[in-house]
């Protein structure tokens, strides 16, 4: 188990666009669009939120594999951390005023490298309701994916 | 699998960042971002090996992976199941990935950084939309017959009696064919070292006789390694563009930039390959993000390897001897003289202390206008540049159609009260509005 820096905590609460990897059956992987994230008061877990409509495959890895990739990314500043750990839902409903925090600044943070200002709704528009599943990862592992040399390095 | 990854190219010009994920032999997962999917065919990726060590010796283990894309005109996400096909150090798809990497790493000195390892292709299993099952993928409109317009295209080139005509005619059919209304043509010169304007279609300004270096960013570098170059999300480089240019500016006042849309999202460029020689660079631009599909890169790659063959027709040296006249034209105004200033450092020429052009260009603009004032004459013959060896041309292809072209667009641009015209094959008029004072600087 990992503990969250402060830094990594605050970070979290930035303008990110994220991923999820999961593990299905023979080995093969399942990716995941993440649409928001926040740090848990333990400091060793991360909350964050995937389109119900998408989220069948993903759930049924995780029925079988608990260990899952998650991969976030500031956009402005291409810095990318991956938190590795079990992972699940929580049962309990993505917060909407979180949902329309996490929405805002990631629409920020995409504007300022070039993309609409609607960038995130227009990649929600494609999902059946909009409705959001609350998942958490304890997080046991954390990689530095920036691009560059030292890019996989574990911190 | 009946669809083809044709269906939704926008996804493959690196406008949204893709992922991969992957899992280890021991069953862990790994995502990693990548900033373009290459299409290499109906059902087969590339994707450029850089710090991505981990992924591939997942995919080397399992062989297999997924990788969302996005389509940058719609936002619909496609997940894709791949099948590992192995790693390219070498050949065309190598080449052809390493080129543009080094492009976009030749603007901000970090070569070095931004090397390729290699390409790991992949064939592509099945792929769907994510999302809303009963949304439509995305399709393209459907094309008008791709051959005929082609075509016109072609026919518009073979039927320039000369490489003026060949210039306005070809960016004249591509607009009409397919709707490219912002593009530039870049000539090597003589030594092979430098690319200049001869011809700008639809631009503000249309800077005719602008330099870069072969190898030197985009343009420079689909010269130098002689592969089609695109991209449809320019504005992630645009900042630092403009701060070289900016500085080239102040170091040296004879800079001119390339032609381009100040707000471009899009570029493409072909190389104008003939035998073992690269002639130039085709180039166009677009506001539009993800403007130039793979299709639009090869039709070009197609009409600009009959524009090249042209310019070689139409540029061979005529050996006949034609007649001048002989006589001066009418000076107008002489109220106020043309000062002309001339740099033999560079060869470069400057009209009431604005830069005008420089090099080959700028030799044969001062040896016309010393002939004018000092034998009076305002007729000159292609020939007799050709044999002034103090203007340097070499003794085959020397481009010397081209250097004229380039001139007396450029010489109409900055309206500089002097003006260039053909007079028939072979032979051009000067045509001054004012007196002149030339000045020979040190």
């Amino acid at each position: 188990m990992a503990r969250l820096s402060e830094e990594q905590a605050t970070w979290l609460q930035g303008g990110l666009v994220g991923m999820l990897a999961t593990v299905g059956a023979r080995s093969r992987p399942t990716v995941v669009r993440v649409f928001g994230q926040r740090p848990c008061e333990d400091g060793t877990s991360i909350d964050f939120c995937i389109a119900s409509a998408d989220a069948q495959a993903c759930l049924d890895d995780l029925g079988s594999q608990p260990l899952a990739a998650l991969n976030l990314v500031c956009p402005r500043a291409y810095r990318s951390l991956q938190f590795k750990g079990p992972c699940g839902p929580t049962g309990r409903p993505w917060p909407e005023p979180l949902s329309r925090q996490c929405v805002e600044r990631a629409n920020e943070a995409l504007g300022d490298v070039g993309m609409p200002p609607d960038a995130v709704q227009r990649l929600l528009s494609h999902y059946a309701n909009g409705a959001m599943l609350t998942l958490r990862m304890r997080v046991e592992e954390v990689f530095d994916q920036s691009p560059g040399p030292r890019a996989g390095a574990r911190l | 699998m009946s669809r083809s990854l044709r269906d939704i190219e926008a996804c493959f010009q690196g406008v949204i960042p893709a992922y991969l994920a992957t899992v280890s032999p021991e069953g862990t997962p790994n995502l990693a971002c990548l900033s373009v999917v290459h299409l290499l065919g109906p059902n087969r990726i590339g994707l450029s090996c850089q710090f991505m060590k981990k992924t591939l010796h997942n995919l080397e283990a399992t062989g297999h992976g997924q990788v969302i894309i996005t389509d940058p005109t719609d936002f619909r996400g496609y997940r894709l199941d791949l099948r590992y096909l192995g790693l390219e150090r070498e050949g065309a798809t190598f080449d052809r990935m390493d080129a543009n990497i080094d492009a976009v790493a030749s603007q901000s000195g970090m070569q070095e950084v931004f090397s390729l390892a290699g390409v790991v292709e992949c064939e592509v299993l099945d792929w769907a939309p994510v999302g809303k099952p009963d949304a439509p993928a995305s399709t393209q409109e459907p094309q008008m017959d791709s051959v005929e317009r082609l075509e016109r295209i072609a026919s518009a080139i073979q039927s320039a009696t000369d490489l003026d005509a060949l210039l306005e005619g070809t960016f004249d059919a591509l607009e009409a064919q397919l709707g490219l209304a912002h593009g530039f043509l870049l000539l090597t010169d003589e030594p092979g070292e430098r690319l200049y304007t001869i011809a700008s279609h639809g631009f503000h300004a249309a800077r005719i006789g602008a330099e870069v270096a072969v190898g030197e960013g985009i343009y420079g570098s689909c010269a130098a390694r002689r592969v089609p170059m695109r991209n449809g999300s320019l504005s992630r480089d645009r900042h630092m563009s403009r701060a070289i240019a900016r500085e080239q500016a102040q170091d040296d006042p004879t800079f001119l930039p390339l032609p381009g849309l100040a707000d471009a999202e899009s570029s493409v460029a072909v190389p104008l390959v003939l035998g073992d020689e690269c002639l130039g660079v085709l180039c166009f631009q677009s506001t539009e993000t993800a403007a130039f599909t793979d299709t639009t890169e090869r039709t070009l790659t197609i009409v600009a390897r009959h524009l090249a063959a042209m310019i070689r027709v139409l540029g061979v040296p005529s050996n006949a001897d034609v007649e001048l006249s002989g006589r001066r034209g009418t000076i107008g105004a002489r109220a106020r003289a043309t000062r002309v200033k001339y740099f033999p450092a560079d060869a470069s020429v400057f009209v009431d202390d604005e830069y005008v052009i420089k090099g080959t260009a700028g030799r044969i603009l001062w040896r016309i206008l010393n002939t004018y004032v000092d034998e009076q004459r305002d007729e000159f013959s292609n020939r007799e540049i050709r044999l002034d060896q103090a203007i340097g041309l070499p003794a085959i292809k020397d481009n010397l159609e081209a250097r004229l072209i380039a001139l007396r667009k450029r010489l109409d641009e900055r309206e500089t009260g002097l003006r260039i015209d053909k007079t028939g094959r072979g032979k051009f008029r000067l045509h001054v509005e004012r007196a002149l004072l030339l000045e020979e600087q040190d």
